[in-house]
């Protein structure tokens, strides 16, 4: 019995909106990535801006009355008291007033447009460390927003990557069936079964080590690819077998399509959902993924920042107990991850015929 | 002749596993000829199981036969050919099929779905494109505008039309329509019939129509052949086949035409049953069924033969039944 | 004229989907006699499976019969029952055969174990060789042949029209009241279907149930059917005599739907098919006034309008302008 209302556009969409959290958690990411587009303009201070007296700062804390009196944000002075143990005691007798829209370091605006203006800072152009600062006097924060950029990206370009390739591979081999096929997927198969991060790791030592941060990050990029693409390869040869002989395919080869003019026109769009659902959650995976390779200090390195380097900073517990806040990169990978999965969970159930 | 097909041969492999030797065979299609004049329509009639659509598949060599020829206009054998003269070929031989549900591309604008078999063939602009997708619709009866729409948006009928729309584009001389009303409700398939009837007159297109229903198929033929287990066991002019059936399984399809058919003995203790295609009997496979079946039925399938008329038939008695047809 | 065993009362079925709720039956009144066979006809779109749903409470999660619709059987109203004595009726004494028999049997299991199954279910007392002996009968009664080895084999070692005979068995397993018969022949060749029929006809007389026999397949219902009922877009058409209908349809789509299939005997030289025009309304989209109008050669003003009533004597009834003498 199907009773059918609205294109195969709408219906998705109107579940889809029905979702709080899949609705609210594609707003976070939505924000999250125009962040990127405004990176210098919300990071107080450049990526690796050191200050040199100011190794270890714990965060500030941001206070709007003196003694009763409501003046706005700002915050006081830290002095270094323990330059071994890195203590850190308030001034309270320096004030730094805290205003929006402050002129600072110089940037690029949307990577072209050369500004000063930054979203907060201090009018007298004293350091404001919102989640302190790391061992060399870096603002973590700064950091963070700067890391979004290779964090956030990465998942996209290799996913798009593996979906490439899982389609022209999977694809194919679906159609062509035969010998080429089983040989295809037991590679596919053997991917898939290897335990991920080793797979990494393997792959990762194999990599060549002199290499400029920008070749860097394609070749971490391709290593985070390799897996997915199995998983992909696989699932679209399958789509591929139990589409092959639909009448409108059957269709096609009668017109005269050839096999590649099949698929891309015929097959593909068919699971174009499947896909996009494939991506969305996929990518929270590259993302741990490259955290944990950056983590190790075997994805990406100095002088390029990115989310899993910085928890770099963290790993030894001693240090971590000591200077707490360098973990907040962590909540933002958590955050992120988070959101990618709900979303990717209420897209699915929306797109899903049966729900 | 428009159309001679000799023997077609086609038997699907049983296999186990990617290495296992294919011992059993589907025996599909065994030795199955035919021919059609131009701009008639030859129907093909049998159950689920018989062959028919399989026959249909291995002419435009959507699968390839094992065996057979098939000559078609000026080509010897369209059998032979390599695979580029065969896609020039398959222009001028088109396929509607049954599911109207499953034979348009769910994502394809209707414009692109009715000129796809054009835009492979040589390059159209985009303009003529439009302009022949709208030509395309009206002849079938739908409107220019509902070449912006997506499948979807169409019933079942309608669905048949924009097939049908499909399989003009290029214009074809031969149409291979399969089942193509067996789906659609009953108030509607007259309305296919008709357009399909006329596009012949207009077009003088050669029909191949393979249905289930007799009476179908009866109304649409010129020429008709009855196919069971893969062969035909009776063929000749469509008014001759209803007035003289002389198959016995041709004799039972009549009768199940009239429901009250139910209670004539040939019918009622008919068993349905029919032989497994994978274990091919030698001899008649209908002899299990068969009310005047004899000893000699077991040694060999019997010839299709028509002592010279157009009637031909595959039975070492035909003819002869309790009241039906004539006697020989 | 036998006594009435299922009143349909003003049923109205109604389907929620994402953006609005739709009617698939509408207003339906139907009486099915002891011991008769009623054929409902109609096409993609009437209504006639959700009203076999809609009895026996089978109905998806998005689908609700209407507060004021009656279903009455043994006095009991149907549609309020509790879902226990629901399920006490179901597969006893409502009993149910559907189009497709591989999607009625568990591939799993012997099939003669599954009627074993259900014959348990509304009889715990029967220990468990008397109901396989009695699995035997059936199978035996609905005459396909050696029953004692069949019990054994599984559904897919059965063909079609076999499966069909199976499934009927099943159905038939706790000797029900009332068997409804979901277009149970389409999916079979036409050899077979006459078999099947002709079976059905044969266990009606012997045990006295009635049938609820749904169709597309108005010729076949003829055959079959002591009543008939067509249904067009959720409404009744016309109901009466199924020799009636034969004789003296009334109702325009019925007459025009036994105009429209190509009888035996007949040949494109020889006439041009009729053809309705235009196509069976979407669900959503029922047209105003009568739903057929649209597609009618009869229609005039009052139709477009005005949905009529249905008018008539008890032995034939028609929803039809043309039949009422009011202008």
């Amino acid at each position: 019995m199907k009773l059918f209302v609205g294109t195969p556009l709408e219906i998705p969409y109107l579940k889809f909106k029905k979702q709080k959290l899949g609705v609210f958690s594609l707003g976070v990411l939505l924000l999250l990535y125009t962040a990127l587009l405004f990176e210098g303009f919300l990071a107080p201070y450049g990526p690796n801006t050191k200050f040199r007296d100011k190794s270890y700062h714990p965060p500030h804390r941001v206070r709007f009355f003196k003694e009763g009196k409501f003046i706005g944000p700002y915050v006081h002075e830290y002095v270094l008291v323990n330059p071994i143990f890195k203590s850190y005691q308030v001034d309270r007798s320096k004030v730094h007033r805290i205003r929006f829209f402050v002129p600072g370091e110089p940037y690029k605006l949307f990577f072209l447009i050369p500004s000063t203006i930054h979203l907060f800072g201090t009018t007298d152009g004293a350091p404001v460390f919102l989640l302190g600062t790391d061992n060399l006097g870096r603002d973590l924060l700064s950091r963070m927003i700067y890391g979004a950029k290779i964090s956030l990206t990465i998942g996209f370009v290799s996913i798009f990557l593996a979906l490439f390739g899982g389609i022209l591979i999977g694809g194919l081999s679906g159609y062509i069936g035969g010998i080429t096929d089983w040989l295809i997927m037991r590679l596919a198969e053997i991917i898939i079964l290897l335990p991920t991060f080793y797979f990494f790791l393997f792959l990762r030592s194999v990599m060549p080590s002199d290499i400029s941060p920008g070749q860097r990050f394609f070749y971490i990029t391709a290593i985070l690819a390799i897996p997915s693409w199995a998983g992909s390869a696989r699932g679209i040869r399958n789509w591929v077998l139990s589409l092959k002989n639909a009448d409108f395919v059957v269709a096609a080869v009668i017109a005269g399509a050839s096999k590649v003019t099949i698929l891309l026109r015929h097959i593909i769009p068919q699971i174009r959902h499947i896909l996009i659902l494939n991506i969305t959650l996929s990518v929270p995976g590259i993302i741990l993924g490259e955290a944990g390779l950056s983590f190790l200090n075997l994805g990406i390195t100095e002088p390029s920042v990115s989310w899993g380097m910085l928890m770099n900073a963290a790993m030894d517990i001693n240090i971590l107990l000591r200077y707490p806040w360098l973990l907040s990169p962590a909540i933002i990978i958590i955050l992120t991850v988070f959101s990618f999965f709900a979303f990717g969970y209420a897209l699915k159930d929306a797109l899903d015929p049966r729900t | 002749m428009h159309i001679e097909v000799t023997g077609l041969v086609k038997q699907y492999p049983l296999k186990a596993g990617l290495f296992a030797r294919a011992k059993d065979r589907v025996h599909a299609v065994n030795g199955v000829s035919f021919s059609i004049p131009r701009g008639q329509t030859l129907g093909i009639v049998g159950e689920s199981g018989c062959g028919k659509t399989t026959t249909a598949r291995l002419l435009l060599r959507v699968v390839e036969p094992d065996a057979g020829m098939f000559k078609f206009e000026e080509v010897g054998n369209v059998f032979s050919l390599p695979e580029d003269k065969l896609k020039h070929v398959r222009s001028r031989m088109q396929y509607i099929f049954q599911d109207p549900y499953n034979s348009l591309n769910p994502k394809m604008l209707v414009r692109d779905i009715v000129t796809e078999p054009l835009r492979y063939r040589g390059s159209s602009t985009r303009r003529e494109l439009e302009r022949k997708a709208a030509e395309l619709l009206e002849h079938v009866g739908l409107s220019p505008a509902d070449s912006k729409k997506y499948p979807h948006e169409f019933s079942g009928g309608q669905r048949q039309r924009i097939s049908i729309a499909r399989a003009l584009s290029s214009n074809p001389s031969f149409i291979i329509c399969d089942e193509p009303v067996s789906s659609l409700d009953v108030s509607i398939q007259s309305q296919i019939l008709n357009l399909l009837i006329d596009l012949q007159k207009e077009l003088g297109i050669t029909y191949l129509f393979i249905a289930h229903n007799l009476a179908v198929v009866f109304y649409m033929s010129d020429t008709m052949a009855v196919m069971y287990t893969g062969k035909i066991v009776e063929m000749g002019p469509s008014e001759e086949l209803y007035r003289t059936p002389l198959h016995p399984y041709t004799q039972l399809l009549i009768k199940t035409l009239d429901p009250e058919s139910r209670k004539d003995p040939l019918v009622k203790n008919d068993s349905g049953e029919v032989p497994s295609l994978i274990h091919y009997p030698i001899g008649c496979t209908f002899y299990p069924r068969c009310p005047r079946r004899q000893a000699k039925c077991l040694e060999a399938f019997p010839p299709l033969e028509g002592e010279g008329t157009q009637h031909q038939v595959a039975c070492y008695f035909p003819g002869w039944d309790n009241g039906i047809a004539d006697k020989r | 004229m036998n006594p009435s065993i299922l009143q349909i009362e003003n049923l109205t079925t109604e389907f929620q989907t994402v953006t609005h709720r739709t009617p698939a039956v509408e207003g339906l009144n139907l009486t099915l006699r002891e011991n008769e066979i009623l054929g409902v006809a109609g096409e993609s779109g009437c209504g006639k499976s959700v009203t076999i749903l809609s009895v026996l409470r089978l109905l998806p999660p998005n689908g609700a019969i209407h507060r004021k619709s009656k279903i009455l059987y043994q006095g009991k109203d149907l549609t309020q029952l509790p879902e226990k004595e629901m399920n006490s009726l179901r597969g006893k004494d409502l009993s149910i055969v559907f189009q497709e028999p591989m999607g009625s049997f568990n591939p799993l299991f012997p099939v003669g174990k599954q009627i074993v199954e259900v014959i348990r279910t509304h009889e715990p007392e029967v220990p468990v060789k008397q109901a396989l002996e009695r699995a035997t009968e059936l199978f035996r009664q609905v005459r396909i042949p050696h029953p004692e080895l069949r019990i054994q084999d599984y559904p897919f070692q059965f063909s079609g029209g076999m499966l069909q005979r199976a499934l009927i068995a099943l159905a038939l397993a706790c000797s029900p009241r009332i068997l409804f018969a979901d277009e149970p022949t389409t999916a079979l060749d036409a050899s077979t279907q006459i078999g099947i029929l002709d079976l059905l006809l044969e266990r009606k007389e012997a045990t006295g149930m009635s049938i609820f026999f749904v169709s597309h397949d108005l010729s076949l219902l003829e055959g079959i059917s002591d009543r008939i009922c067509v249904l067009y877009a959720g409404r009744m058409v016309e109901a009466c005599t199924a020799k009636e209908l034969h004789t003296y349809p009334l109702h325009p789509y019925t007459q025009d739907l036994l105009e429209a299939v190509p009888r035996k005997g007949t040949f494109k030289k020889e006439k041009r098919l009729y053809s309705i025009q235009g196509k069976v309304p979407d669900p959503q989209n029922r047209p105003i006034g009568c739903k057929y109008h649209p597609r009618c050669s009869k229609a005039f003003e009052r139709c477009r309008k005005e949905e009529p009533d249905l008018f008539g004597k008890e032995s034939h009834l028609v929803r039809c302008w043309l039949y009422v003498d009011a202008h």
